[in-house]
C-alpha cells in the first residue's frame, strides 16, 4: 500500500501549487505513471480521495497516463519496449538492458478554478 | 478553468530528505545499507550473523522497521550492537523522515556502518530512498525463484541479493541459477552472495564483500 504515501505526496504538491496559482478548487490532477513503479490506481483514487476530504482538492479526478517499460540493450544497444516479465532483446535475443522509462511517477498538470 | 502544467516528480519531498540524510551520513563516513526483502526471508538473521563476523572491526549501528513489536531490536541489542525501532504503525515501508528522526539516537561520528532493516516488504521499500549508499535485498529460496519476475523494481534497486537459507534447496522447488540469471537481467552489475544463516554458509564471502564496501567509502 504505497499508494497512501503516494496519494500524500500528490496532494501536498497540488495543495502548493494552487495556492502559488490563486486557485480555489482543483477539479483534475493529471499523473504520469511506469509500468516498475506499481501503483495500482484503484487503490491511488481511493487513498487520494480519502486524504483530500476537506481541502479544495476534495473531488478532483485523477488521471493517468500509464508509461511502458522500455529498456536499452547491454549487448547491441537497440531500445525497445519489455512486453514480458525480463528485459529480452527482439533484435539480438540478449536478456539485460537499462530502463530508459517504466520508473516516472509525476504529476504532470492540473485543472484549477 | 485552467490548466497548470506541474511537472514534478510525486516522491521529491521524500527524496530531499533522503538527499539531507545522505549529506549527514558522508560527514560522518558512515556507510549506510538499507536492508529489504519479504517478511521472513531472514532480515535480521542475516544481521545477526554479519554483527557476529564484522563486531570487531568495525562500528555498527541498526535501525529496525517494523509495523509493530520490538523484538527485532531486542534481538540486535543482545549482540552489544545499538538499535532504534521504527515502528510504521501501519506504513509498509521506511522514508526519509523516518528515518531522520531515528538518527538523532545514534552519534554518527562513532559509526563506521548502519543498517537500516526496512519493513518485510518486496513493493514499497523500493521506492522510497532514505538517504544509504546501497540498498540490498535478501531472497530465501523458500520462496522461489519467481521472484525477480514478480518485483523487478526490487532487484534494479538493489546493489545486493544475499540468497539465503540454501539449506534448504534439497526440500524446495527453486533453482539458485534461475534467480541469479534472472536477477542479473534486472541488474548487471548485481553482487550475489548465496547463504545459510543457520548453517554458516557464504557468511564470510559476504560480511568481507560488505567490509569493503564500507571500507571504500572511508577512501
Amino acid at each position: 500500500m504505497h499508494e497512501l504515501s503516494i496519494a500524500q505526496s500528490i496532494l501536498d504538491t497540488v495543495l502548493e501549487q494552487a495556492a502559488e496559482h490563486g486557485a480555489t478548487r482543483v477539479t483534475r490532477v493529471h499523473l504520469r505513471v511506469g509500468r516498475l513503479t506499481a501503483v495500482v490506481k484503484e487503490a491511488l483514487e481511493m487513498a487520494f480521495e480519502a486524504l483530500s476530504r476537506d481541502t479544495i482538492a476534495q473531488g478532483a479526478r485523477l488521471t493517468v497516463d500509464s508509461v511502458p517499460w522500455r529498456a536499452r540493450c547491454s549487448a547491441c544497444s537497440h531500445e525497445y519496449l519489455v512486453e514480458d516479465d525480463l528485459p529480452t532483446c527482439p533484435r539480438c535475443g540478449h536478456l539485460g538492458g537499462e530502463t530508459i522509462a517504466g520508473r516516472e511517477l509525476q504529476i504532470v498538470e492540473m485543472d484549477v478554478e | 478553468m485552467s490548466t497548470v502544467r506541474v511537472i514534478r516528480d510525486i516522491l521529491d519531498a521524500n527524496d530531499r530528505i533522503a538527499k539531507d540524510n545522505a549529506k549527514l551520513f558522508a560527514r560522518s563516513g558512515v556507510f549506510v545499507v538499507n536492508l529489504m526483502s519479504s517478511p521472513g526471508a531472514g532480515k535480521t538473521t542475516l544481521l545477526e550473523r554479519t554483527i557476529e563476523k564484522l563486531a570487531g572491526r568495525l562500528r555498527i549501528g541498526v535501525i529496525e522497521g517494523d509495523i509493530q513489536s520490538s523484538v527485532d531490536a531486542e534481538r540486535i541489542e543482545r549482540h552489544g550492537v545499538k538499535a532504534v525501532q521504527i515502528n510504521t504503525g501501519g506504513a509498509c515501508h521506511l522514508d526519509g523522515n523516518m528515518i531522520r528522526d531515528a538518527l538523532d539516537e545514534f552519534d554518527l561520528d562513532a559509526l563506521d556502518l548502519l543498517v537500516v532493516e526496512n519493513v518485510g516488504n518486496l513493493v514499497c521499500p523500493a521506492e522510497f530512498q532514505v538517504g544509504e549508499d546501497m540498498k540490498a535485498m535478501l531472497l530465501s529460496v523458500a520462496e522461489g525463484d519467481d521472484k525477480p519476475l514478480k518485483y523487478p523494481l526490487m532487484f534494479q534497486q538493489s546493489r545486493a541479493l544475499v540468497i539465503n537459507k540454501i539449506d534448504l534447496l534439497p526440500y524446495v522447488n527453486c533453482s539458485v541459477e534461475a534467480i541469479e540469471q534472472r536477477a542479473k537481467a534486472l541488474r548487471e552489475d548485481i553482487a550475489i552472495f548465496q547463504v545459510s544463516c543457520t548453517k554458516g554458509d557464504g557468511l564470510d564471502a559476504w560480511a568481507a564483500w560488505l567490509a569493503a564496501q564500507v571500507a571504500s567509502k572511508r577512501g
